[in-house]
């Protein structure tokens, strides 16, 4: 008989929390909430002087909002609103003190929504839509249970068809004749079907509109009912039907070629979810993540022009779904693609995308940072990781766990005492967009070196520092972004071939954007509609949005009448040519480049009024120095390049996903991860998949959230 | 083994469930049955009812635990004794059994397949058409206070007392206080479908020094895998921790 002698601590858990991103800072919020009754004494290791990761953002020049792209919170965000609402709860601010004390606050809806659609002409139209507000508001604790099934959404998803035929059809010269009369009677679908197949009823559109009702009932009743082939042959009945009628009338009118276009992809999309089986497959849509979505959904029947579609675009580019950044190969897991778009579309409390009323940092970081620390969170700024050790291998069988965090110290803080990162903005505590080097010990001479804490080319440090398990941590939560994870990880990479296929198959892109500040509005530029958030447009930048309601939150001696904010993937390099110390350089002026082309060339199709009677951009538009000209103007606004391995965006392409890693995951005994690059059930690039993977992560360290309370999860 | 290093308490589970009606359904090749008068369709459309039954049962037996009481290292005590939450407990992992079984003797098959009724997938992507420079325009909750610091405990000391040559790792959660009183452990049950036991695990909390220690029986026999237990305080009725022994591969 072996004896084996442990000493359990009753001293809190000790854990370190590797990044201050979405990810990281839900993780610490699960683990001090006061039900743990103070079990865990979390530490958050942050480079340089802010939190945020992709999300961070700082007050520069008239202390206006400088943000690393456009952040959008879509209606489905049901775990990061939670933890918002429950963050601004917490704090209980003085709305007579602070113009953001809640939620509501905080988060703008933003029911309109764009895509750059483009005629068969050529022509660019902007298709403006006004999504309905749906019951609830995303984050409400309401306890509704929520059982998503494939059948359900395929039923749904008809049901949006039926309504877009049905415009179609009120569209078309006339297009009045009544729908054909049904019975419910789930015994009588198949009877209903075969006979509208056998007579050849599908002739009008009304019949087409009738054999969706069909499917819908067919789905809807789950298992019974209607068999595969049967299915499947109404299917292929209603697009025949709708291509011959519906083809010759999208020609003339642009509304029902748009309309036509989602049908024929939802349709597509029901035609394959029967073939593949989803319904019944315990992978979900999983099961499909090996193909690109486009690819599927045209060898489910999608025609070419859909998947090329506004629509489509849209999809891609709000995921900068482009295979190392190249516009030409757009790329993105069918599985993963196909569960997003029903969640965006069928899920989405209150408005379908929700706008910040301030800087992302400000809305989200700072009321974190609030409220973190005040559960007694410690913040290490300036700490860059740099490696993680790992045990060294023996034959026990045991798992290997992290030994030693190694960091470089890149300041230190006068007086020894924490960092104040915060600044106050008319009563808004906000994140600078430079760090207060007052605070650091030999300040002036970091200033005066123009050290740039964020970069990944600039190593200066003062001091390095190795943590200790056991002495200094017992736990570890890497929350760094996707991109970071292969630098700081060689040695789980050497020793584990799971965390190796994992890092093999990780695809990040770097991004980039723009701010601009004008002096004329939205409607002396010619765009008449309201603001808007608008998707699909042409590159370099396809993605616009409208945020001129953020004017009153900046400081400017004469306000600006309107900014925008424009965003997209960025062309990548060779890792040969990212090791050079001049690439962040070169690609931030490789931005500047674009910004000036775009604005010359491409803005018009959208603000057909910025251009001057040479056909030139009206550069004097843009707010800032008089004293610069033409194109130089551009110097004044806000532009960046993302390609910081951490700012570097994580992409979800076909047959890289099943090679990811769940938090959940013990394969190291003191180690979990969390972020949006992490198999978290939502295996997209957003605020929403970083938090899920930090309520994970917290749940694989503490047992808590419990998994079936984080929404979305337990999805198909 | 061992050391005085915190771990990671083992995994509930390590993916989402996806679908939760095919926890329990038919294969692809049975999921859309024919007609309704079909025997199979009959078949799946009563066992589809049956496990709707055993899912809201076990979610009422479910309502009845608090959330903390099924999760590691959480102590809250249940309404009743201890023999209650394992009465409780018991129904609900017996429904599931069944459950399964049920579905593999009725339909007799493996998990449903994709490769089978997947298409072969076809080349590569394209680019998006058009695009070139365009050409033209036509025109609560909790408003909690923080929590208040946290009482130091004295720290018993674990004894753990191990059969045998297998490897196993151990790992005791135990909430603070509960190497006070008397302990006693549920039958460990494997991961996985098979759900094996590993019985006679005893805890004796040895007051006079405060040590706590853990009997494990003789593991001969026992497949390789994580076996899992919630630890009762059979004083206190309430759920005091949790104990899993993973047991490595004998070939290791």
């Amino acid at each position: 008989m072996r004896r084996v002698h442990i000493h359990m601590s009753e001293r809190p858990v000790r854990v370190a929390i590797l990044g201050g991103g979405c990810a990281g800072m839900a993780t610490a919020f699960e683990l001090t909430r006061p039900e743990h009754h103070g079990k865990y004494q979390v530490t958050v290791y942050q480079v340089g002087w802010r939190l945020g990761g992709k999300g961070a953002s700082g007050r520069g020049e008239a202390q206006r909002i400088e943000e690393h792209g456009l952040h959008l919170w879509m209606g489905f965000y049901e775990n990061a609103f939670l933890l918002m609402r429950q963050c601004y709860g917490e704090l209980a601010r003085d709305p007579a003190r602070c113009r953001i004390a809640d939620w509501r606050d905080a988060f703008i809806p933003d029911p309109i929504n764009g895509l750059a659609d483009r005629s068969p002409g050529g022509a660019w139209l902007p298709w403006m839509v006004s999504m309905p507000q749906f019951p609830g508001l995303p984050g409400d604790e309401d306890g509704a249970a929520r059982r998503w099934t494939v059948a359900d959404y395929l039923a749904r998803s008809l049901t949006l068809v039926r309504s877009l035929v049905d415009a179609v059809r009120l569209r078309a010269p006339g297009g009045s004749e009544p729908t054909a009369p049904s019975s419910d009677e789930p015994a009588s679908y198949v009877d209903q079907a075969t006979r509208l197949l056998r007579f050849g009823r599908l002739a009008t559109l009304a019949s087409v509109v009738e054999a969706i009702r069909l499917m819908e009932l067919a789905l809807g009743a789950a298992v019974p009912g209607m068999p595969d082939s049967l299915l499947l042959r109404l299917q292929a009945g209603v697009v025949d039907a709708l291509r011959g009628q519906v083809e010759a009338l999208t020609r003339e009118d642009d509304e029902a070629r748009r309309l036509w276009e989602i049908a024929d992809l939802v349709l597509a999309l029901v035609r394959g979810s029967v073939r593949f089986g989803l319904m019944a497959d315990p992978r979900g849509f999983d099961a499909i993540d090996d193909y690109d979505c486009r690819e599927w959904l045209q060898m489910n029947g999608a025609s070419e022009r859909s998947i090329n579609s506004a629509f489509i675009r849209a999809l891609y580019d709000l995921a900068f779904a482009y295979e190392e950044g190249d516009v030409r190969r757009p790329r993105i897991a069918a599985g993963q693609a196909v569960r997003g778009a029903l969640r965006a579309f069928f899920t989405y409390r209150g408005a379908f995308f929700w706008k910040m009323r301030s800087g992302m940092g400000d809305v989200v970081f700072a009321p974190f940072y609030e409220a973190l620390s005040r559960r007694g969170v410690r913040f290490e700024f300036f700490h860059r990781l740099r490696n993680l050790q790992l045990s060294p291998s023996d034959d026990s069988g045991a798992r290997p766990h992290i030994t030693a965090l190694d960091f470089d110290v890149q300041a230190h803080i006068k007086g020894g005492g924490a960092y104040r990162p915060l600044v106050d903005v008319r009563g808004l505590p906000c994140w600078p967009s430079a760090p207060d080097w007052s605070q650091l010990v030999e300040g002036e001479r970091l200033a005066r070196e123009g050290v740039r804490f964020e970069s990944h080319w600039d190593e200066r440090r003062q001091a390095q520092r190795t943590l200790r398990v056991g002495e200094d941590f017992d736990l570890v939560v890497l929350a760094l972004g996707g991109g970071a994870i292969p630098h700081v990880t060689r040695e789980l990479t050497a020793r584990d071939e799971r965390w190796r296929q994992m890092i093999d198959n990780l695809h990040t892109v770097p991004t980039q954007a723009f701010q601009l500040w004008m002096s004329t509005s939205m409607r002396e530029l010619g765009w008449d509609a309201p603001p808007v958030n608008l998707s699909g447009f042409v590159e370099p930048f396809d993605t616009w949005a409208d945020m001129s309601h953020l004017a009153t939150e900046e400081s400017w001696p004469t306000p600006p009448r309107s900014i925008a904010y424009f965003c997209s993937v960025l062309p990548d390099r060779p890792e040969s040519e990212r090791a050079d110390p001049a690439y962040p350089k070169k690609r931030h002026d490789e931005v500047r480049e674009n910004v000036v082309r775009f604005l010359e060339r491409d803005i018009v199709h959208l603000w057909p009024r910025a251009r001057d009677a040479e056909g030139h951009f009206r550069w004097d538009v843009l707010h800032g120095d008089p004293q610069r000209e033409g194109a130089e103007r551009v110097r004044g606004q806000f532009l960046t390049a993302n390609v910081n391995p951490s700012d570097r965006y994580s992409l979800a392409l076909p047959g890289t996903l099943r090679h990811r890693i769940s938090p959940l995951d013990d394969r190291f005994d003191n180690l979990t991860i969390a972020g949006d690059w992490t198999a978290c059930g939502f295996m997209e690039g957003c605020v929403e998949a970083a938090v899920m993977s930090g309520r994970l992560a917290a749940h694989a360290l503490s047992g808590l959230p419990r998994l079936e309370d984080i929404i979305g999860f337990d999805h198909p | 083994m061992s050391d005085e290093r915190v771990r990671r308490p083992p995994p509930e589970r390590q993916g989402p469930i996806r679908n939760w009606w095919t926890l329990f359904a038919p294969p692809a090749g049975a999921a859309s049955p024919g007609a309704a008068g079909d025997p199979i369709a009959r078949g799946v459309e009563a066992g589809y009812r049956v496990i709707e039954d055993y899912l809201r049962r076990g979610q009422e037996v479910a309502r009845g635990v608090p959330p903390w009481a099924s999760l590691a290292g959480m102590g809250v005590a249940p309404p009743t004794g201890a023999e209650d939450l394992q009465r409780r407990m018991a129904p609900l992992l017996r429904m599931m059994t069944e459950a399964a079984t049920m579905w593999m003797s009725v339909l007799g098959a493996s998990p449903p397949g994709f490769a089978a009724s997947a298409p072969p997938p076809p080349p590569g992507v394209r680019p998006f058409t058009d695009i070139e420079e365009p050409v033209s325009r036509a025109t609560q909750p909790p408003a909690t206070s923080p929590p208040t610091a946290h009482a130091t405990h004295d720290a018993p000391t674990i004894e753990i007392a191990l059969p045998g040559p297998r490897a196993v790792t151990v790992s005791i959660y135990l909430r603070p206080g509960a190497a006070s009183g008397a302990l006693s452990v549920n039958d460990l049950i494997a991961d996985g479908a098979g759900g094996e036991r590993l019985s006679g695990v005893a805890l004796i909390a040895h007051d006079e020094d405060g040590r706590v220690e853990v009997r494990l029986p003789a593991l001969d026999g026992l497949a390789a895998g994580c076996y899992r237990g919630v630890i009762i305080d059979a004083g206190s009725s309430v759920a005091r921790g949790m104990l899993s022994v993973r047991i490595a591969p004998t070939d290791r």
